[in-house]
């Protein structure tokens, strides 16, 4: 029998939600992950997460909540978490000693039959995307998913990774222009 | 391709991605309750420093005793220059560096004296003088 998470009733900012839990207040944890586990879900798995997801998720928020103190907020609480989240990422690779290599034949392709053209190519498209954006490296990546995928501005990403707008404009330009020579191939 | 065709289709990348939100809370408030995993007491990093200070003690002891019991009667078995008050950390280090208490045949491997504090070293090379 699991013990049942209380709600909130009122949506509240994530500020005040940090400072509830920073009290210990569990709702408020548990308001945090509902607001932002499914985002971070998507982040995760366009870097290249795969059937990890869910645990990653999992160890995402528990790193995130028993090193609040650590959260100064110079970027939003979510673009904090995918920064978490992807060096999770990174550790779980180093520890199985090679990056992931997905063969674009495992992935889920459209019935082209029973889909219209249009929807088939962009399906295929974004298949072929998701396999060339986990060849990028990894300040690339998180730069482009983070813009691209997320919608962060250059600001906030930049105050989560620790470098300047002017540098994340650069990493995200030498994105593009990577992934445009992969997907061209 | 351009750049609009790569971002619209990056906006969808992970969008097939399904997690039961409310399971996850559930689990995350769950391990969080728990508290915060602690490492056992005696993996401290102190407990593990003074534990190797009293190794080295206790083992440089042994091996002076034998030391001084297998030396031929009338030998000064350790012939220290000055007091020990007087040497620096430094002295003492290379004062017991210099010893060459540890021969290959033996099987005790010692760690560094640099590790030791100065008063480890005093108290190691009190030991020795007897």
């Amino acid at each position: 029998m699991t013990t049942p998470v209380p709600s909130l009733g009122e949506p509240q900012p994530d500020g005040d939600l940090i400072e509830a839990w920073r009290d210990g207040d569990e709702a408020a944890a548990a308001a945090l992950v509902r607001r932002h586990a499914a985002p971070l879900a998507r982040f995760l798995t366009a870097a290249g997460a795969g059937e990890d997801v869910d645990d990653l998720v999992q160890e995402t928020f528990l790193r995130a909540f028993r090193r609040i103190e650590t959260f100064k907020g110079v970027s939003s609480f979510r673009t904090w978490l995918m920064t978490i989240g992807s060096n999770l990422l990174k550790d779980a690779w180093r520890r199985r000693a090679r990056r992931p290599v997905v063969a674009l034949e495992d992935r889920e392709i459209v019935d082209q039959a029973s889909d219209p053209q249009g929807e088939a190519v962009a399906e295929d498209l974004a298949t072929r995307l998701g396999a060339c954006v986990r060849t990028l490296p990894r300040l690339q990546r998180d730069v482009f998913l983070l813009r691209a995928q997320q919608g962060m501005p250059y600001e906030e990403i930049a105050g989560a990774l620790g470098t300047t707008p002017g540098a994340a404009r650069v990493h995200y330009h030498h994105a593009i222009k990577r992934l445009k020579a992969l997907l061209k191939d | 391709m351009n750049e609009q065709d790569i971002e619209r289709a990056a906006s969808q990348l992970g969008s097939d991605v399904n997690i039961d939100v409310e399971d996850t809370a559930r689990r995350i408030v769950a391990e969080l309750r728990k508290g915060v995993p602690r490492a056992a007491w005696w993996r401290g990093q102190g407990v593990l420093r003074v534990a190797a200070a009293v190794a080295v003690l206790v083992t440089g002891g042994v091996l002076v005793e034998r030391a001084i019991d297998t030396a031929p009667a009338g030998d000064a078995v350790i012939a220290l220059p000055v007091g020990l008050e007087e040497l620096s950390t430094t002295g003492l280090t290379e004062v017991l560096d210099s010893l060459d208490l540890f021969t290959p045949a033996s099987e005790f491997v010692p760690p560094s004296f640099n590790e030791l504090d100065e008063e480890q070293l005093r108290e190691l090379l009190a030991a020795m003088e007897g």
